[in-house]
C-alpha cells in the first residue's frame, strides 16, 4: 500500500510507548468504514503475507488482522507462518461476508489445540468494533462502554463486552422468530456476492419464495400457528440447501434464498467437496427448491389438526445473476416477478426467469 | 545428519538447505535423498509461507532452498527476491507436472523463469543438475553462490522453446 492510500491510522513511531501493536496486513482501506483509529494502537500494514510474516518475525505484535479476501487460496498457509513466527499474537480475520463460514473453519481448525485464527469480523469493520476486540479491556472500556463499573475483573469485563458485541450482530442481522438471517443481512450477502461473482466470473441464483394461503392459517389458527408455521419452513430448507447457502426470512411469510459458489471450496480435497462448493447454475438451485417442495408436502403440522398433513405449498420465484440481472436491484426485481407468476399460475409452483427478458418458465 | 528435527534452532554447518513442497511431492522426496546421503541439514516446509517463517524465525543465511518453480515463484516471485535478501538463493525445478519447460514455454511458464532468474535464483530442468549443483556447493560451503551454475541465455531460450 502506498503511503497516500493509507487511512489515518497512527503510525509505529509516533504512538505512545504502551500503545497496542497492532499488524495489518491486505487492503486495509478497502477493509474499513473509516480511518479514526485512537492513538492506543499503534499500527503496521503489509500488503503482502511474505512481508508480514517478515515483519511478526521482528516485531512481537498484540494483533495481527488479516484482510481474508486478499489471500483466497494459501490464506492457511500464512496464517501458520504468522502464528509461528508470532506466537502470542491474536489473529483476527477480516471477513466479507460469504467469507464467514471460512472464517469460523479457520477458527475452528486446531490441529494441535491452538487455533489458525482467533476472531473474525465482517467486512467493511467500523474501527469502533476493531478497537474492542482489539484493545485491552479496561482501554475498550473507557472508549466505548462506561457504564461498566470498574469494581469487575478483567476477565469478567471482557466477557461481557464479547457477549454483548455477539448478541447486537444477532440482533442486527437475525430474524428472531426463524433464526434465518433477516432482510438487511440477505440484501448485503447477495449484493456482495454478485461483486464477487462479477470478479471471478461465476454465477448467483436467488430464490424468493412464500407460504400460500398463510393469511387463511393465521386467521384461521391463530399467530402461534402461522409462526409454528415459519419455524417448520425455516427448518425444512435449512436442511434442504448446501452448508454455505445463504436463507433468510425477508418479509412476513417471504423468504430468500441465495445460493452462489463458494470458490474458496475449489481448493477441497476431494471431488465431493468441491461439487458441493461450486454449483451448476440455475440448476442447482431448481433441484434444491424441487427437493424442498417434496419436502414440505410431507411435513405434518399438529397444530392445525387433521388438516394439518400434506397441505403446506409455497410458491416461488429464481432469477440468476449475471443471466437475468447486473445488478441485486435487476435480480431481485426479476425473481420477484417469477414469484408473481407463479401465484397468478395457481400457486404451489415455482417460476424460473429464462434467459431472454420477461420469458419466465415453469420448473416443473 | 538430515531433517532437523527441532524448530527455531540456528543450522550451524556451513551449507544447509529448505526443502519446499509438500510430502507427496517427488522432486521434494529426491531433494531430500539427496541431501541426507550428502550429510547435510535442511527443512522440509510444506509451502513459501512455512519456509519464509524458518528463515526469519532462525536468520538463516547462505541457505539453499530447494522446490519446484510452479509453488516457489508464488506472489509474483517475491519469495524468491525475499530469499535472496538473506544472502542465500532458490534453486527451483521447472521439469515436473504442469510447469514442465519441454512442453513449448507458456507465457506464465516464461514469467516464472523470468522471475525466477531477475531474483538470482537457479531454474533447473532435470533433476540430476541438483545433485551436480549440490556436490559442487558442499565442496565449496564457505562461500554459497549460484552464478556458476547459472544458464546461459542459449540454454534458457531452448529450455523455454523460444
Amino acid at each position: 500500500m502506498i503511503a497516500s492510500d493509507r487511512p489515518n491510522f497512527s503510525d509505529g513511531s509516533t504512538a505512545a510507548q504502551n500503545a497496542r501493536r497492532v499488524l495489518l496486513i491486505g487492503d486495509v482501506a478497502a477493509a474499513f468504514t473509516d480511518s479514526d483509529f485512537p492513538s492506543d494502537l499503534s499500527c503496521q500494514f503489509q500488503p503482502n503475507m511474505l512481508d508480514a510474516i517478515n515483519a511478526a518475525s521482528r516485531t512481537k505484535f498484540d494483533t495481527i488482522a488479516v484482510v481474508m479476501s486478499n489471500f483466497s487460496s494459501q490464506l492457511a498457509s500464512g496464517l501458520k507462518a504468522l502464528r509461528k513466527v508470532n506466537r502470542n499474537a491474536k489473529i483476527i480475520l477480516l471477513a466479507k461476508m460469504y467469507e464467514e463460514p471460512k472464517a469460523i473453519q479457520l477458527m475452528r481448525s486446531a490441529s494441535n489445540g491452538s487455533a489458525i485464527a482467533n476472531d473474525y469480523l465482517i467486512c467493511p469493520v467500523e474501527t469502533d468494533n476493531f478497537c474492542r476486540v482489539v484493545m485491552p479491556s479496561s482501554v475498550a472500556q473507557r472508549i466505548s462502554d462506561a457504564h461498566i463499573v470498574k469494581e469487575e475483573s478483567q476477565y469478567a469485563i471482557r466477557n461481557t463486552q464479547s457477549e454483548k458485541i455477539a448478541h447486537l450482530e444477532k440482533l442486527a442481522t437475525e430474524d428472531g422468530l426463524t433464526g434465518l438471517k433477516n432482510r438487511r443481512y440477505i440484501w448485503e450477502f447477495a449484493n456482495q456476492t454478485i461483486e464477487l461473482a462479477r470478479s471471478n466470473n461465476s454465477e448467483v441464483t436467488l430464490m424468493i419464495f412464500d407460504i400460500d394461503n398463510f393469511k387463511h392459517y393465521n386467521d384461521e389458527y391463530g399467530h402461534p400457528a402461522g409462526d409454528e408455521i415459519l419455524k417448520q419452513v425455516a427448518v425444512l430448507m435449512e436442511r434442504c440447501c448446501r452448508g454455505h447457502d445463504i436463507i433468510g426470512r425477508i418479509g412476513g411469510d417471504e423468504f430468500a434464498v441465495i445460493f452462489w459458489d463458494n470458490r474458496s471450496g475449489s481448493s477441497c480435497e476431494t471431488d465431493n467437496e468441491r461439487r458441493l462448493a461450486l454449483a451448476d447454475h440455475p440448476k442447482e438451485a431448481i433441484f434444491i427448491a424441487k427437493r424442498f417442495r417434496k419436502e414440505l408436502e410431507k411435513t405434518e403440522l399438529p397444530l392445525l389438526g387433521p388438516e394439518g398433513k400434506g397441505v403446506l405449498s409455497i410458491s416461488g420465484g429464481l432469477a440468476s445473476f449475471p443471466g437475468d440481472g447486473s445488478t441485486i436491484d435487476e435480480v431481485f426485481c426479476q425473481a420477484d416477478n417469477a414469484l408473481l407468476e407463479a401465484k397468478r399460475g395457481g400457486k404451489n409452483r415455482i417460476y424460473l426467469v429464462g434467459r431472454r427478458q420477461g420469458d419466465i418458465e415453469n420448473i416443473d | 545428519m538430515g531433517e532437523i528435527e527441532t524448530q527455531n534452532q540456528r543450522l550451524d554447518t556451513d551449507l544447509c538447505a529448505i526443502v519446499v513442497g509438500r510430502n507427496g511431492d517427488s522432486f521434494c522426496n529426491y531433494a531430500t535423498d539427496l541431501l541426507a546421503g550428502y550429510d547435510i541439514k535442511f527443512i522440509r516446509c510444506g509451502d513459501i509461507y512455512t519456509a519464509f517463517a524458518e528463515f526469519a524465525a532462525n536468520d538463516f543465511t547462505n541457505t539453499l532452498v530447494i522446490g519446484n518453480l510452479e509453488q516457489l515463484s508464488a506472489e509474483d516471485g517475491l519469495f524468491f527476491r525475499s530469499v535472496k535478501k538473506d544472502g542465500s538463493f532458490c534453486c527451483c525445478f521447472a521439469g515436473g507436472g504442469s510447469t514442465r519447460l519441454t512442453t513449448g514455454g507458456s507465457a506464465q511458464m516464461q514469467k516464472r523463469v523470468s522471475l525466477a532468474e531477475q531474483a538470482g535464483s537457479l531454474v533447473i530442468n532435470q533433476r540430476a543438475e541438483l545433485e551436480k549443483i549440490i556436490a559442487k556447493l558442499n565442496r565449496n560451503s564457505n562461500s554459497i553462490a549460484c552464478d556458476k551454475f547459472r544458464t546461459t541465455k542459449a540454454e534458457r531460450d531452448a529450455l523455454l522453446g523460444v
